[in-house]
C-alpha cells in the first residue's frame, strides 16, 4: 500500500465545511419561481378496491391548482415493467399510481398540487375514496396459503419468485450424515429512515421542450433512462441533477410513482412541481426491507466439519416490485458459504407479495448473510460443546487455498478472513473474556460473547450480473479534465449521499495525476455533466469509481508528461512524473524540478496547440470507462461482548471489535467513518427497528416515537482494528467496503445474546431483541425450569 | 385562515412576516428568512435536526409556531461561524470527521453549542446522554462524541 | 405533517388566558407545546384556537411553602432537572425531569403541559401520583385543588375541566433520610417509557422500612400508586422486592397493547418496582 502520495492519507473533508455552517443544497433547499406542492392522499387500508374519488369540494379550496387520481396519471406516464428474463420470477407491473385497487397502507391513490403544503393537506382532508376493504395478507405464510387473496391480480399467486439449488451430493450427504444441525433466523422488517426524506422538484421547460428533474438519487443516470422511458421522452429532453443528499442507504435508487407523478404534472401544468415527502409518509410508504426467515441445516462430522448445508429462505417482499423479487434474497443465498469449506448446498429461496409496503435494497442488502451462517456455526459448537472459534478455523479456508472457488462459483481471491478472526479475538484478549464469561456464569449473570465472521461482496461487476441471470452492468466511467489553468475537474456516474467522495475520489484523481488533491473538483450528480455511470449502490463506489477516476488519471498523466518531454527535449516520458501540479525529471535517481508546471503544459494543449507532439489531440481530457472484477470482497471479523439483564431484558454491550480487511483505503479516515456507521446501523436494526404491521395490515410505527432508531445512548464505542491488505486485480488495490458492517453487527450481537442466554437452554431467533422480546424469553425458560 | 403579522428576530436581522399563526417555526426560518440549515426531518420532535436556539435556549423548530417567538431571539446554524471562521465545536467536527451526509448536523451543533456553556468538561457518558436528541444514520454518533470532547479541551484550553 | 389551521390569542396573563377560554368554543391552551404540536402536526388534535401562555410569568417558577414544594405550571423540566432548590429538596423530582425526552425538549417542556396531557408513561405525572402532589387548577369562575390520584383518569384524560388551567402543583416533601428510586424501561434513550416505577422508602435505625411508596407508570391507562403498608417492618433486599413486586403487578389491570401483552408489561413493571425500591433502599441507607 506504499508508494503513494495521496491515496491513503487521513485527509479531511473538502466538502465538510458547507454542511458545518448551514450552506450544504439539499433538495429541500433549491427555490423554485411559481412552484406548485404535491401532496399524496394514501390509503388507509391495507387492500381495498377503489370504487371512486370526489376530489370536487378539494378542487375547491382556494390554492388548490388540481387533483390527480390514478387514472389521469395513467395517460400522463407508462407503467414500470418488472420483468427480467429471470427462471423463477414473475413479471410484475406497477402503475404510475393506483388505479382500481390499494395494496398497502400508504399506497398513493391521488396527487392534490397547491400553493403550499398546508393547503394540499387540507385539501387531501376533503377527498373522499369510496373504498371496497379487500382482505389483508400480512406474513410470509398467510400469503402462500391456498385461500390467500391475491396481492397482483395479474399473478396466479402470491410466490413472486421461487428459485433453488442443490449440488448433485448434497441430499446423499445428508442421508447420510450422523449429525444435522438446524438453526432458524428471522430477521426484522426495517427501513432505510435517511434523516431527509424523499422528495423531487420537476421543472418542465415548455419553450425547449425539456425537463429538468432535481432528485436525491444514487443514480442519476439509470434513474434518467427510467424517467425519460416513463414520460415518452428522449434522454436528451431531461436532465437529473442530484444535490446534496441526507443519507439514501438504498432508498434512493428506484424511480418511485410520487417522483414520476410529480415530473408528469410538471409537464401537464407547465409549473414547476415539488415534492417533500414528511416522516409519516417516509416510515409508511418509501420502502421497506429484510423481513425474510431462514432454515439452515448442517450436516457435520464428529469435529464439527460440516459436510454439507442447505438454506431455505422466505421473504416477505411488501406489495410492489420497484427491484426484482429475487434479487435480494437470491444473492444471500450465494454468498452463505462464506469462507468456509463447503462442497456440497443447497438453496431454495422463496418470495412472496404481501400487503405491505413494498422492499428493497438497504445497506447490506444481503445483510443476513453473515448471521445464519456463522449463527450455523455456533450451533455446531453449542452440539458438540466446542469452542465457537475453533469451530470456525476448523471449516475456514486457507491462505494457501487461495484463490478459492465457492460452491456457488464465487471467487475468493486476496482475503484474509482467518487473519482478521485471529485479529479480532486477539484485541479482545478471547481467552480472558471466556474466563470472565465463566465467572459470570457462576454468579448467574448472563455474560455473552459473539463472533461473525463476514465476506462482504463488494462492487458487483457486469460478469456477475450475466452469471446470476440479473439485468445490469457494473462498469463506471469516468471524464478528468485539466482546464487550461491547470485546474482538474473529475467525473463520474456515481452520486454521494455522505460518503465523501469530494475528498476520497478526489484523491484517487490527484495519485493518478500528480496533483494535489485539494485542487481536484470531483462534478458528480448532474447527467448533463457527469459521464453515464451505474451510480453509487453495492459498495461500489470506491472501486469501480475510484478505479476509473485513477485509470482516467492515469491516462491524463500520460499525455501531460508526453506533452512535457517534448517541451523539454526528452524521448523518455518515464523519466518525468507530475508532483504538487510540477513536471519533475529524475536525475541520477532523485527526482527534481524542471522549469514546467501542469498550468504551462495544460497553456499548451488548449492555447498552443501546434506545439504538441505529433498525433496528440488539443487539450487535456480523457474519457475512460472500466470493468471491475466479477465481484470484489471485504471481509472482516466483528466480536461482541454483552451482558443481558436477566430481569430486565436490557442488553449492555460492553465491548465491540471490528477487524476489518477492505483493501487499500482511498482514505483511512472516511473508511473507519463508513465501518462505524454500519455497524451502527446493523445494531440499531437489530436492538430497536422494527417496522410493525398489525393483523389488518396497518403500519403501527409511522413517526420516530414509534420506529426507534438507535440514539448515542445505545451505540456502544466500536473498535476498529484495521488489517488492509491490496487486491492485486483492481486499480491501487481497493476492494470496496461500507455494507459488511452491518452484517457484522447483526451476526455477532445476535451470536452473543444467544451465547449469553445459553445457560437459561434458550436463544433468540427473532430479531428485533428487545427487552420485551428477551423478557419474554427469559421467562418463559425460567418457568420450564422451575420445579 | 387569516395571517397575522409578526416580527422574528433571527440570527440579530429582523424579519417582518405575515403568516398563518399555524406556520411552523421550522418552514417560516427556511421558506421566509431563507436559513435552509435548519433541516426538517420528522417533524414529530423527535431527530433534532431542525433545533434552533430560543433566547439561547436549545429548541425544535417544528414544535413552535413562529407566530409565537415574536420579542424573541432565534439563532440558526448559519449564525455560528463568526466572521467565517468555524466554531471549535464546527472545527472539531471536521477534524473528527463528525458528519457524513451533514443532515442531522445544524441541529446538533446548536444543541452542543449551548450545552458545553453548561457542561464545560463533560465525560462521555454524558456527551452520550445529551447527544441522544439528535439522530444520526451514518456516522454512529462515535466521531460525534469525539469532536465534542475534543471542542470542550479546546474551549477549556482558551478559557 | 403540517397543522389544520387555528386562530392563536397569546395571553399577557393567566387572567387573559382564561378570559379567552370562557368565552372560546374550542379552545386549547398552549404551554411548551411539546406534546401538543406533534398532535396538531398530525392533526390528531385540531384546536380552533390556541392560547398561547409562554408569557404568563406568574404561572413560572418554584416556591418553597408548607411541606411541600409549589411549582408553577409553566416551570420547564430542564428547570426541575437543574434548580438547586428542588435538586436538594425533591431530587426525585429533578431526577425524573431530567430523564424527559432530550435537552430541546426538557428546555420547552412544562410541568403544567405534562400533568395536563397526561401521558401514562410520562415521568412527572408518575412522581405526581407517587408522591401525593397537590394539582392546583384554575378557571374564569374559580380554583380548586385535587389530589394526583383523583386527577389523572386515563390515558390523556385528566379530572380538568376544557376550561380550567393548571396553574401549579404541590410537591409534598420528602421525609429526612427517605431514600428514593426511579427506574424507567425505554426502547431508546428519550422515548416514552416501555415501563416505569418509583419509589420512596425510609429506614429506621435498625434498617427495616418504616415507611415506602410505589407507584408505576407505563402499564395501566395513568400512572398507579400501589399500596405498600405490608413492606413496613420488613427488611429491604432482593426478594422481598421481588416478592412485594409480583404481588402488586398482580393486583393491577393490566391490558394487552400493541406489541407487548399484558404477561409482558407485568413482568416488565414488576422488573422497574424492583430496580426503583433497590435504589431508593441503597439511598435510605446512606441517609440513615
Amino acid at each position: 500500500m506504499s508508494g503513494f502520495s495521496s491515496i491513503g492519507k487521513r485527509l479531511l473533508r473538502f466538502e465538510d465545511r458547507r454542511f458545518l455552517t448551514g450552506q450544504g443544497a439539499y433538495l429541500d433547499d433549491i427555490v423554485a419561481p411559481r412552484c406548485l406542492h404535491a401532496h399524496f392522499l394514501r390509503s388507509p387500508h391495507a387492500h381495498a378496491r377503489i370504487r371512486a374519488i370526489d376530489a370536487r369540494e378539494a378542487a375547491w379550496l382556494p390554492g388548490v391548482r388540481g387533483v390527480y387520481r390514478g387514472a389521469d396519471l395513467a395517460a400522463m406516464a407508462k407503467p414500470l415493467r418488472m420483468a427480467p428474463p429471470i427462471e423463477g420470477l414473475k413479471p410484475t407491473e406497477i402503475a404510475p399510481l393506483p388505479v382500481d385497487k390499494v395494496r398497502f397502507q400508504g399506497d398513493p391513490v391521488a396527487v392534490i398540487l397547491a400553493d403550499d403544503r398546508y393547503i394540499a393537506e387540507d385539501a387531501a382532508e376533503l377527498i373522499a375514496v369510496d373504498y371496497e376493504p379487500l382482505p389483508a395478507v400480512t406474513s410470509f405464510a398467510e400469503a402462500l396459503s391456498p385461500s390467500a387473496p391475491k396481492v397482483d391480480e395479474t399473478l396466479d399467486d402470491n410466490l413472486v419468485a421461487h428459485q433453488s439449488f442443490a449440488t448433485p451430493g448434497c441430499a446423499r450427504v445428508f442421508a447420510e450424515a450422523r449429525r444435522i444441525v438446524t438453526r432458524r433466523f428471522v430477521q426484522n422488517r426495517v427501513t432505510h429512515a435517511p434523516i431527509e426524506t424523499r422528495g423531487c422538484l420537476a421543472i418542465w421547460d415548455e419553450g425547449r421542450q425539456h425537463l429538468t428533474f432535481h432528485v436525491g438519487n444514487q443514480a442519476p443516470h439509470p434513474y434518467r433512462t427510467q424517467l425519460a422511458a416513463r414520460l415518452g421522452l428522449s434522454e436528451s429532453q431531461v436532465t437529473v441533477i442530484a444535490p446534496d443528499i441526507g443519507g439514501a442507504f438504498g432508498q434512493k435508487i428506484a424511480l418511485y410513482r410520487e417522483e414520476l407523478a410529480c415530473a408528469a404534472l410538471a409537464r401537464a401544468t407547465r409549473r414547476p412541481v415539488r415534492w417533500r415527502e414528511d416522516r409519516m409518509e417516509n416510515l409508511a410508504a418509501a420502502s421497506h426491507a429484510r423481513e425474510d426467515a431462514c432454515v439452515t441445516r448442517a450436516a457435520i462430522d464428529a469435529q464439527g466439519r460440516i459436510l454439507a448445508l442447505d438454506v431455505a429462505i422466505e421473504e416477505d417482499f411488501g406489495a410492489y416490485c420497484f427491484f426484482p423479487g429475487n434479487y435480494l434474497a437470491r444473492v444471500v443465498a450465494l454468498m452463505t458459504p462464506g469462507p468456509y469449506r463447503i462442497r456440497d448446498y443447497a438453496y431454495d429461496v422463496r418470495v412472496a407479495l404481501t400487503n405491505k409496503c413494498g422492499a428493497g435494497p438497504m445497506r447490506a442488502p444481503m445483510s443476513m448473510t453473515s448471521w445464519i451462517m456463522e449463527g450455523t456455526l455456533d450451533a455446531i459448537a453449542a452440539e458438540l460443546d466446542a469452542d465457537p472459534a475453533d469451530i470456525r478455523r476448523l471449516n475456514m479456508i486457507e491462505a494457501r487455498e487461495l484463490p478459492y472457488v465457492t460452491v456457488t462459483d464465487q471467487r475468493l481471491e486476496d482475503i484474509t478472513p482467518r487473519e482478521t478472526l485471529e485479529g479480532a479475538l486477539a484485541h479482545l484478549d478471547y481467552a480472558a473474556a471466556r474466563a470472565r464469561q465463566r465467572a459470570d456464569r457462576a454468579r448467574g449473570i448472563l455474560r455473552g460473547l459473539g463472533i461473525c465472521v463476514v465476506v462482504e461482496s463488494t462492487t458487483y461487476g457486469s460478469a456477475f450480473y450475466k452469471s446470476a441471470g440479473i439485468p445490469g452492468s457494473g462498469h463506471e466511467t469516468a471524464v478528468v479534465k485539466v482546464e487550461p489553468s491547470g485546474a482538474v475537474n473529475a467525473a463520474v456516474g456515481l452520486m454521494a449521499s455522505g460518503q465523501g467522495y469530494e475528498t476520497a475520489l478526489a484523491q484517487a484523481v490527484a495519485e493518478g495525476l500528480g496533483v494535489d488533491p485539494a485542487t481536484v473538483r470531483l462534478q458528480i450528480g448532474n447527467t448533463d455533466v457527469a459521464p453515464y455511470g451505474m451510480g453509487s449502490r453495492g459498495a461500489r463506489g470506491a472501486t469501480a469509481g475510484g478505479g476509473v477516476l485513477y485509470l482516467a488519471s492515469q491516462a491524463l498523466g500520460e499525455k501531460i508528461r508526453t506533452i512535457a518531454a517534448r517541451e523539454l527535449g526528452l524521448n523518455d516520458i518515464g523519466e518525468l512524473r507530475l508532483a504538487a501540479g510540477r513536471i519533475e525529471r529524475r536525475l541520477a535517481g532523485a527526482w527534481e524540478a524542471t522549469r514546467l508546471s501542469l498550468t504551462d503544459v495544460a497553456r499548451i494543449a488548449y492555447l498552443d496547440p501546434l506545439r504538441l507532439p505529433p498525433g496528440l489531440e488539443p487539450g487535456l481530457e480523457v474519457h475512460k470507462a472500466y470493468e471491475p472484477p466479477a465481484m470484489t470482497f471485504s471481509n472482516a471479523t466483528h466480536v461482541c461482548e454483552v451482558v443481558v439483564d436477566a430481569r430486565s431484558g436490557r442488553i449492555a454491550i460492553e465491548r465491540y471489535i471490528v477487524a476489518e480487511d477492505c483493501g487499500t483505503p482511498l482514505n483511512p479516515m472516511l473508511v473507519e467513518g463508513q465501518q462505524i456507521g454500519a455497524v451502527a446501523m446493523g445494531l440499531s436494526g437489530c436492538l430497536s427497528e422494527h417496522v410493525v404491521y398489525d393483523r389488518d395490515g396497518q403500519n403501527l410505527s409511522t413517526t420516530f416515537a414509534d420506529y426507534h432508531l438507535a440514539t448515542a445512548v445505545e451505540i456502544p464505542h466500536i473498535e476498529i482494528v484495521p488489517m488492509h491488505t491490496p487486491n492485486r486485480s483492481t486499480p491501487a488495490g481497493v476492494k470496496g467496503m461500507s455494507e459488511g458492517g452491518v452484517m457484522g453487527a447483526i451476526g455477532a450481537l445476535a451470536n452473543a445474546v444467544d451465547d449469553a442466554l445459553r445457560p437459561l437452554g434458550i436463544r433468540a431467533e427473532a430479531l428485533p431483541l428487545t427487552p420485551i422480546a428477551l423478557r419474554r424469553l427469559i421467562r418463559t425458560a425460567t418457568r420450564r425450569s422451575a420445579p | 385562515m387569516k395571517r397575522v403579522p409578526v416580527t422574528l428576530d433571527v440570527n440579530g436581522e429582523s424579519h417582518a412576516l405575515s403568516l398563518e399563526p399555524r406556520r411552523l417555526l421550522s418552514d417560516a426560518l427556511r421558506e421566509e428568512c431563507g436559513l435552509t440549515g435548519v433541516h426538517v426531518g420528522c417533524e414529530n420532535g423527535v431527530c433534532g435536526a431542525c433545533t434552533v436556539l430560543i433566547d439561547g435556549a436549545p429548541a425544535r423548530a417544528c414544535l413552535i409556531f413562529a407566530v409565537q417567538m415574536q420579542g424573541h431571539a432565534i439563532a440558526t446554524i448559519e449564525s455560528v461561524a463568526r466572521g467565517g471562521a468555524l466554531s471549535p465545536l464546527q472545527q472539531a467536527l471536521h477534524e473528527e470527521h463528525g458528519l457524513q451526509c451533514g443532515f442531522c448536523t445544524p441541529g446538533l451543533v446548536m444543541t452542543m453549542e449551548a450545552w458545553l456553556k453548561d457542561n464545560p468538561d463533560p465525560d462521555e457518558t454524558a456527551i452520550r446522554a445529551a447527544l441522544s436528541g439528535h439522530l444520526c444514520r451514518c456516522t454512529g454518533y462515535q466521531s460525534i462524541v469525539a469532536a465534542v470532547k475534543r471542542a470542550a479541551r479546546i474551549a477549556r484550553e482558551r478559557a | 405533517m403540517k397543522p389544520a389551521p387555528f386562530a392563536y390569542h397569546r395571553a399577557a396573563d393567566a387572567t387573559d388566558a382564561l378570559a379567552v377560554m370562557a368565552g372560546a368554543s374550542d379552545a386549547a391552551f398552549l404551554s411548551g407545546g411539546q406534546s401538543l404540536a406533534p398532535m396538531l402536526n398530525l392533526r390528531m388534535a385540531r384546536p380552533a384556537l390556541l392560547i398561547d401562555l409562554n408569557d404568563c410569568a406568574e404561572l413560572s417558577g418554584v416556591t418553597l411553602g408548607d411541606g411541600g414544594l409549589r411549582i408553577g405550571a409553566l416551570t420547564r423540566h430542564h428547570h426541575l432537572a437543574t434548580d438547586a432548590t428542588v435538586r436538594s429538596r425533591h431530587p426525585l423530582l429533578a431526577e425524573a425531569a431530567a430523564t424527559i425526552g432530550s435537552d430541546a425538549i426538557r428546555r420547552r417542556g412544562t410541568l403544567g403541559g405534562s400533568l395536563a396531557h397526561a401521558d401514562p408513561a410520562a415521568q412527572l405525572p408518575l412522581i405526581a401520583t407517587l408522591c401525593g402532589a397537590v394539582i392546583a387548577l384554575q378557571s374564569a369562575r374559580g380554583a380548586r385543588m385535587i389530589e394526583a390520584d383523583d386527577f389523572f383518569v386515563s390515558a390523556l384524560e385528566t379530572a380538568r375541566e376544557p376550561n380550567e388551567l393548571v396553574v401549579a402543583a404541590t410537591f409534598p416533601d420528602l421525609a429526612p433520610a427517605t431514600g428514593w428510586g426511579l427506574a424507567q424501561l425505554c426502547k431508546v434513550a428519550g422515548d416514552f417509557a416501555v415501563a416505569s416505577a418509583a419509589a420512596t422508602l425510609a429506614l429506621d435505625g435498625a434498617g427495616a422500612i418504616v415507611d415506602a411508596r410505589l407507584a408505576v407508570g407505563a402499564v395501566c391507562d395513568r400512572p398507579m400508586a400501589l399500596d405498600a403498608a405490608g413492606l413496613r417492618g420488613a427488611r429491604p433486599g432482593p426478594d422481598v422486592f421481588e416478592d412485594f413486586a409480583m404481588a402488586a403487578v398482580g393486583a393491577l389491570d393490566i391490558a394487552d397493547a400493541p406489541g407487548i401483552d399484558a404477561d409482558d408489561r407485568r413482568d416488565l413493571a414488576a422488573a422497574m418496582i424492583v430496580e426503583a425500591m433497590t435504589r431508593a433502599a441503597a439511598r435510605a441507607g446512606r441517609a440513615a
